[in-house]
């Protein structure tokens, strides 16, 4: 699937974050919901997070329900552009073939993001289970957009064909 | 309810995050303001465009990064909020009924990290089950090797040589093949030593209890993140010991049986029985004596009997301060572990004594050190040279104001620990720095 189709601001947003608040469900029927570095690859229109294995209960949730929330707010956290607020709703998956390495592929988007990550990674002696991480790739399917952060109004909607 | 985490998420800024699950099932969020309300509920102004979505089983996130200009955040910190929300008099009210929270700076990230391991382990065991063999954490060889054997901590045991084997050259015996045997012998016996730490800490509890460890304390973690099997690094330690034994029996025969074996036994004796039941030397307070004892006169002698074939008054006392020197390392960095060694019964003096006893302490065993070195001047059985040794008490000041400063702060120790090994490798190399001078320039 190509980039995302909806308008370029929005992607941007997405694009620009440091953080977001993910959500995914719980079994018990809560909901999860945690700050994280998403990294979109616009390339394939997907949105990635991934998550050491110390932090990973949330990875075993989506494993059980794969509907998860991707909020992304606040314009000093998602790159300084914008005051819109987005939400993607989306399938995910968790891909734990190579949790040693598999996640790097993604390394150039995250150092966009963390400049200093390459040089954390190279003391990977010192946090070794840290960076044993798995990849949740999520498929958007929804697109919730609310132009300059106003929430008080119905958002904008974008239904992304699978 | 827990209301006072309800009071630290109004401590957080920023806006909350609400989420709830729409009607096909997928978590829906928005931002809104949000205000405490009647006991203790957070209380929202309704998003008129989303209001309805927002019903029934909800999470309230509020969370706060600083970014930075260079790129990447810092300052972290969440409040997370699982219950009910419910519409009122077009308001939202939510009751929250578990939360979470982490800040790094109550909890900072390595502590946050260690304190997760036992989930680590868990995905890990599900990950050996799925495909079936056991799953261990990715390092390079050597990295990995690094880690489990402790390598750097190699230094306490080769400057203890190294002094044995210069003060023998002063009295004109060396032999280099012999320096390079018991440097190697000792090396392999010193990391049976680390190795068998870890899993006699490991299998006694101390180093599960520990969810504070540094690069100086709380031991390598090996066990605790998997890089290698209880079985696997028990072997490690014992082939360790083998090669050291082996290295051993070859000088013995070179230098003769009875002494060297003499040493061997010391040796193995203060290394293993340190942590190993049923003695536990470690555990009763006298590991820091045995660290002394085993890297001082065992080592320095030790190395000095093998280049002489004999042991000397002027050894003894070269002993003195290499070993306490090497006991401050264990000392220092045992202040860190201080409560969790309580917890799991691990009495070292560190943990029996209070704040000024521990740091009265540090100051008697840097005197005892110096004291040894004076005399041994005066009494003519070390070079006049040895004296710059003194120069270390400079230093050891710094490391006295870094360790009474952050004191019981493990993570602000850790500057404090690092000053603390570099005293002894200071010492350790002014000594034999005088002595080779003294060597060359014929001093006495």
């Amino acid at each position: 699937m190509p980039r995302l189709p909806i308008p370029e601001e929005y992607e941007s947003v997405i694009d620009g974050a440091l953080v977001c608040s993910f959500s995914v469900r719980k079994p018990n029927g809560r909901i999860s919901t945690h700050p994280m570095i998403p990294l979109y690859d616009r390339e394939n229109g997907r949105i990635y997070v991934t998550s050491s294995i110390l932090f990973s209960k949330k990875v075993e949730y989506v494993k059980r329900d794969g509907r998860v929330g991707i909020l992304f707010y606040n314009r000093q956290w998602t790159g300084g552009k914008y005051d819109h607020e987005v939400l993607v709703q989306g399938d995910a998956t968790v891909v734990e073939d190579d949790v040693h390495r598999g996640w790097e592929r993604l390394l150039p988007i995250w150092s966009r993001k963390e400049p200093y990550i390459g040089a954390f990674l190279k003391q990977r002696v010192a946090l070794p289970l840290f960076w044993e991480r798995v990849m949740i790739e999520v498929r958007p399917r929804r697109v919730f957009a609310w132009r300059e952060g106003n929430t008080a109004s119905e958002p904008e909607e974008f239904v992304i064909e699978q | 309810m827990r209301k006072i985490d309800i009071e630290r998420a109004k401590k957080i800024e920023e806006k909350a995050v609400v989420t709830a699950l729409d009607e096909g099932g997928y978590p829906f969020s928005v931002t809104t303001d949000s205000q405490l309300g009647e006991e203790g509920t957070l209380v929202f102004r309704q998003p008129e465009g989303v209001a309805r979505r927002l019903r029934g089983e909800a999470s309230v996130l509020k969370s706060h990064i600083t970014p930075l200009q260079s790129g990447g955040y810092t300052d972290r910190r969440y409040v997370l909020l699982q219950g009910k929300v419910r519409a009122e008099g077009g308001e939202l009210t939510f009751a929250a009924e578990k939360s979470w929270s982490w800040d790094e700076k109550n909890v900072p990230f390595p502590q946050y990290a260690e304190v997760s391991v036992p989930q680590a382990r868990r995905y890990m065991a599900q990950l050996a089950s799925k495909v079936g063999r056991s799953f261990s954490p990715w390092l390079p060889l050597f990295s990995r090797v690094l880690r489990i054997t402790r390598l750097p901590f190699l230094v306490a045991s080769a400057i203890p040589v190294a002094v044995g084997a210069v003060a023998a050259a002063r009295g004109g015996s060396f032999s280099p093949l012999l320096f390079v045997l018991t440097l190697v012998g000792i090396a392999f016996a010193h990391i049976g030593v680390n190795t068998a730490n870890d899993y006699f800490d490991t299998s006694l509890g101390a180093d599960w209890k520990n969810t504070k460890p540094t690069p100086f304390s709380g031991g390598s973690r090996s066990l605790q993140y998997n890089l290698i099997s209880p079985r696997g690094l028990a072997g490690f330690s014992s082939l360790s010991f083998l090669a050291a034994a082996a290295i051993g029996v070859y000088i013995a025969l070179v230098r003769g049986v009875l002494p060297i074996a003499g040493f061997m036994a010391a040796g193995f004796f203060f290394s293993i029985f340190y942590t190993m039941p049923p003695l536990k030397l470690a555990y009763r307070g006298l590991g820091e004596a045995s660290v002394i004892l085993g890297f001082g006169p065992v080592l320095v002698c030790g190395s000095y009997f093998i280049q002489t074939g004999t042991v000397s008054l002027p050894a003894v006392f070269l002993s003195v301060p290499v070993g306490i020197f090497v006991g401050l390392i264990l000392y220092v960095n045992e202040i860190p572990d201080r409560v969790s060694d309580l917890e799991s019964g691990k009495r070292n003096l560190v943990a029996r004594m209070g704040r000024r006893g521990v740091l009265a302490g540090y100051w008697l065993l840097v005197i005892a050190a110096m004291a040894a070195v004076v005399a041994g001047v005066a009494l003519r059985l070390l070079p006049l040279l040895s004296l710059v040794s003194l120069l270390v008490l400079l230093h050891s000041r710094r490391v006295y104001r870094a360790v009474s400063e952050n004191f019981g702060d493990q993570y602000a120790m850790i500057q404090a620990m690092s000053d603390n090994v570099k005293q002894f490798v200071y010492i350790g190399v002014l000594l034999i720095a005088s002595y080779l001078a003294s060597i060359a320039l014929g001093l006495p």
